[in-house]
């Protein structure tokens, strides 16, 4: 029993005037606290009566047991008298109103005293367990008592009493269940601690924005990484307290302050009511970050977000978040912020969730002319995890004006890059990044994705300008590691095969087909984009094609068929094609084809040569033969020139090389000979003039032909070889002179300057030299060259060569003298 | 698969020997490309040279391959210019020349003009032949062509060479013209290019070393 009780309360019990329930109400009290060794007990045990079993704890003994403000007088007994009531109270016999009062005006004044070391553990343990068994009573002394421990918790001038309070609340779980409330009809209600209305109303006064108040200021007072008001306070937390946020933005804000202070001054986080949601899902705090300018303590905030909240409500708060990390220059890149929460932001996420937004940020960012360098880095590192995680190379899923968004390669140019008129110095800073830099691996992407239409965004001098970016990227390649260039370079070459369509370009078709070099993965790829531009039935042939064609030959026979794959193609399906080209060709291409099947022959000899130490070298001839015979069989006989027609013909008569193996091809090959040597033998003036009866012409009768100009000129030509001066041929044209010049003038092939040339050599030899056997034929070559070379435009050349050599000493005296005569004549 | 160097390839080969020394003095001349693959340096100075010839890839080397044999690289234009002098008398030239304000070309006329009869037929073929083979050497080193094809490339530049020239001597001069024909002087200003040599000095350091190299004429 406890010594207050049995020196002060027990003396003092008035058993006069009791009804039997409330002696027997008194007996349990004395019984329950151990006093039934007292005078009084036996007393009440005396006067009771013992068949009477009801219990009645009246207010009259609730007061002589509870209501004692001598003892609270001094402070010690007073509360070791409310440490004594525990039995009591446990056993349901609850302080009257008058008492209750009594207590709590006691427990404020003496409430220093109850927290300080003067009050043993145990006594301060009991005193609690008292006041939690009132708080959770049903009783008047629940309200009260509840209020008091609400009010001073609340109450941060004195810091060390709330503390105190704090913890022990906490400790002993009193204010997290219910507490009651005595109706006017003295019906009791019980009401769960949580801010609601009825909280607000029995313990703010109904005065929500006051409780608010008292709410914020409170929050970040505490000890660091002790429990605290929050904590107590944690169970509490209620969708109504959610929906009154909701409704008072401003309110939000003093939360989010409230909030900081409460991480600043306790580096505590407060999820809880940071993530508090509304009986409609809403997260008000959250969202609330979404219309304001941040600081540093919003990204704090930002970043301990429910990770379930839904996303439409962060879209905008992403976009606060990139406002305040490029707000003063970027600087805010540098707190401890950015460092420790913003980073975390990004790195939390996938792309998925984020705003398109941050792609321009990105690029504006990490741009190698405008990015700040120790900040790219970080962002690269960031940007290219979300961005380009994917290996196929595909853009990211990400957040537009609100709604989950494939992003494209169109929309990107169009929307989000949108450079028209600086494409090429944006693209200069970059290119010389390489694609090891993300930003690079982020852009061919983006025009890898935008496909075919990518020719629709750019113009032509822009598609040039991205070709030799993504060229230069491409190089790039060479020097980054095998991940990037094996997932990087197919794209580049897929966007450059989009780019270069258009025909006819083939610096750029060899630029962009050579970078099969770079990595075999793209060798494939390469050699069809150069096929497609070579071989390609849809583009009409060209003679530059053409010869492209034949100067690859060698890289492929060269290689042993390695390069230039596509020549391969070429000789097993264009023959006809290219065949078909020249018969429609208006213009003389024997000598362009003559250089051709030159060359083609020459690559079908060293193959032939091969043949024996290698079969692919071998097999170049077989396929150059296939070609040839399509080529041959199709083309008309008069494109090609008498010899080469004579060439192809005897390199079939070689012994090594041959086309033997290739009945068609010999087939075709005679049937131009045949042509050109057999059918038409008229083109073969020299049988004609062989043909020709000299003797048998009868010079009176003679007429001006082509027949015998071509015999006068054949025999001027060939009376060295033959030793047959024919004077009687000349002399017709001496006599003739005038007739001469006229059908010379009137002939089209050229026969004039051949004559010119004949006679001119003819005047030159010392054997027509005058007083020599053939005198008469020299007399007659310079008479007929002096009539026909004077006045014509070779006159003056001729005169001169004439003069030079006739003062060359190396001609007898006569011949000079008749050379000097012809310049003479000449110049005259 | 490397082939083996066998004395007829080591005597193509040394067809380039001397625009290679020159190119790179430290060149190894008994190797395929000259260079030591496994040393970084090395290799870096190919890819330098490589650069300046503006060679990227293999195709880029085969077209420059093909640009060298055709002639398209110097000896159309020199010959261009000798049938142009072949056709004057040496008043008209010496007009022409004084006439000429560039001193590089003014070099290059006097060159041309001297040798106008003499290079008829061989042209700077020597000089360009050498280089083909030079730069398939080069290419060998960054894996642009295979020892396989390299040695049907040299078959055919050395029956190009032999075809056209009938000594060492010949051909050599003729690497010596064309050089000077596209470098212009003769002689490099050291102190701008310290630490190069003359083709002239290649060439005797050439023959102290190699002598046996450069005395058959192997057709």
């Amino acid at each position: 029993m406890s010594a207050i009780f049995k020196e002060h309360i027990v003396p003092n019990i008035t058993i006069e005037s009791l009804q039997t329930t409330e002696t027997n109400a008194l007996l349990q009290v004395l019984e329950l606290m151990d006093a039934t060794e007292t005078s009084a007990y036996n007393k009440l045990k005396n006067s009771s009566e013992a068949t009477e079993k009801e219990v009645h704890f009246t207010e009259q003994i609730a007061q002589s047991i509870y209501f004692h403000p001598r003892i609270y007088a001094n402070e010690q007994e007073g509360l070791e008298l409310v440490a004594s009531w525990l039995p009591l109270v446990k056993h349901g016999f609850y302080p009257d109103e008058k008492s209750t009062d009594k207590l709590i005006t006691f427990l404020y004044f003496s409430l220093s005293y109850f927290n300080s070391d003067a009050i043993s553990e145990t006594l301060k343990t009991q005193i609690f367990q008292v006041l939690k068994a009132l708080v959770q009573s049903k009783s008047v002394a629940a309200l009260p008592v509840a209020r008091f421990l609400v009010q001073r918790i609340f109450d941060i001038r004195d810091v060390l009493n709330s503390d105190f309070l704090i913890q022990n609340c906490i400790n002993h779980h009193i204010l997290d269940q219910t507490y009651a409330v005595v109706n006017t009809d003295n019906t009791i209600t019980e009401f769960p601690f949580k801010i609601d209305n009825d909280f607000i109303q029995y313990f703010f006064d109904n005065n929500w924005r006051h409780f608010i108040a008292e709410f914020h200021r409170v929050l970040p007072v505490g000890r660091v990484y002790a429990k605290g008001a929050y904590d107590l306070m944690l169970p509490w937390f209620s969708e109504d307290l959610a929906d009154y946020y909701y409704n008072n933005l401003s309110l939000i804000y003093e939360a989010h302050k409230a909030l900081k202070d409460r991480f600043i001054f306790g580096e505590s986080k407060s999820l809880e009511l940071l993530n508090l949601q509304t009986s409609e899902g809403f997260y008000p705090l959250i969202a609330g970050l979404g219309p304001k300018t941040w600081d540093a303590g919003d990204v704090l905030l930002f970043s301990n977000r429910d990770k379930n909240i839904p996303q439409e409500y962060l879209q905008i708060c992403y976009e606060q978040f990139i406002e305040w990390l490029n707000a003063d220059g970027g600087s805010n890149f540098y707190t401890e912020a950015f460092n420790d929460y913003g980073k975390k932001i990004l790195t939390e996420q996938t792309a998925e969730l984020l705003p398109v937004h941050f792609i321009p940020f990105w690029f504006s960012k990490c741009h190698p002319k405008s990015g700040i360098k120790t900040q790219t880095e970080t962002y690269n590192t960031i940007f290219s995890k979300l961005l380009l995680e994917d290996p196929k190379g595909t853009l990211p899923k990400m957040y537009f004006q609100n709604e989950p968004f494939q992003v494209t390669g169109t929309f990107l140019i169009q929307e989000v890059f949108q450079i028209n008129d600086n494409l090429k110095a944006w693209l200069h800073h970059l290119t010389k990044a390489g694609i090891s830099n993300p930003l690079n691996q982020f852009l061919v992407c983006t025009f890898y994705d935008a496909d075919k239409e990518i020719l629709e965004h750019y113009s032509t001098e822009q598609q040039d300008i991205l070709q030799l970016y993504l060229l230069e990227l491409a190089y790039s390649a060479r020097d980054a590691n095998t991940d990037i260039r094996t997932q990087y370079l197919p794209l580049i070459v897929a966007t450059l095969g989009n780019l270069c369509v258009e025909s006819g370009n083939f610096t750029r078709v060899n630029e962009i087909w050579a970078l099969k070099d770079i990595d075999t993965c793209v060798t494939k790829q390469c050699n069809d984009f150069a096929r497609a531009h070579y071989v390609n039935e849809n583009n009409p042939l060209t003679l530059h094609i053409v010869q492209a064609w034949f100067n690859y030959l060698a890289d492929y026979y060269y290689s042993f068929t390695q390069e230039a794959v596509w020549v391969e193609n070429v000789l097993s399906t264009q023959g006809f094609k290219m065949a078909s080209y020249f018969n429609h060709y208006n213009d003389d291409v024997r000598f362009f084809l003559d250089r051709a099947l030159n060359r083609i022959i020459t690559f079908h000899r060293k193959s032939k040569l091969k043949q024996a130490e290698n079969d692919v070298l071998g097999g170049i001839s077989t396929k150059i033969e296939y070609f040839l015979t399509d080529f041959l069989t199709e083309l008309n006989e008069n494109k090609l020139n008498q010899n080469t027609v004579q060439y192809l013909k005897n390199y079939n008569e070689n012994d090594v090389a041959n086309f033997k193996n290739h009945p068609e091809l010999v087939t075709a090959i005679d049937g131009f000979y045949d042509f050109y040597f057999k059918e038409e033998p008229q083109t073969a003036p020299k049988v004609n003039v062989e043909q020709l009866p000299t003797s048998k012409i009868e010079i009176e009768f003679v007429e001006i032909n082509k027949n015998y100009v071509e015999a006068v000129l054949h025999n001027l030509e060939h009376y060295k070889d033959k030793g047959d001066c024919n004077t009687e041929l000349l002399q017709v044209f001496e006599d003739k002179i005038d007739d001469l010049k006229i059908w010379l003038a009137n002939d089209t092939t050229g026969i004039e300057n051949r004559f010119s040339q004949a006679l001119y050599m003819a005047l030159l030899d010392p054997n027509l030299a005058p007083k020599t056997q053939h005198e008469k034929y020299g007399a007659l070559c310079r008479s007929l060259f002096t009539h026909l070379v004077k006045g014509s435009k070779m006159a003056a050349s001729y005169a001169m060569g004439l003069q030079a050599m006739a003062k060359s000493g190396a001609y007898s005296e006569a011949l000079t003298t008749a050379l000097l005569q012809v310049v003479d004549q000449l110049n005259a | 698969m490397t082939q083996e160097i066998t004395p007829k390839i080591q005597d193509q080969l040394n067809l380039s020997a001397l625009i290679l020394k020159k190119n790179y003095k430290k060149a190894e001349l008994t190797t395929w490309s000259g260079f030591e693959l496994e040393d970084e340096m090395q290799v870096k100075q190919a890819k330098r040279l490589l650069k300046l010839f503006g060679i990227k890839s293999g195709l880029h080397l085969r077209n420059s391959l093909q640009r060298y044999e055709t002639g398209q690289m110097v000896s159309h234009t020199f010959h261009t210019l000798a049938l142009e002098f072949r056709m004057m008398t040496s008043t008209d030239f010496d007009a022409k020349y004084n006439a000429e304000q560039n001193p590089q070309t003014k070099t290059i006329y006097k060159m041309v003009w001297k040798y106008r009869f003499i290079l008829k037929k061989q042209k700077l073929i020597g000089y360009e032949m050498a280089y083909y083979i030079f730069q398939m050497r080069l290419g060998h080193v960054l894996g642009f062509i295979e020892t396989d094809e390299m040695i049907l490339r040299l078959e055919e530049a050395n029956h190009i060479i032999k075809s056209h020239f009938s000594s060492w001597g010949e051909f050599h001069r003729n690497v010596c013209l064309g050089d000077e024909y596209v470098l212009g002087g003769t002689e490099q200003d050291m102190s701008k290019f310290p630490g190069t040599e003359t083709l002239w000095e290649c060439y005797q350091r050439l023959h102290i070393q190699h002598a046996d190299w450069f005395k058959e004429w192997k057709i």
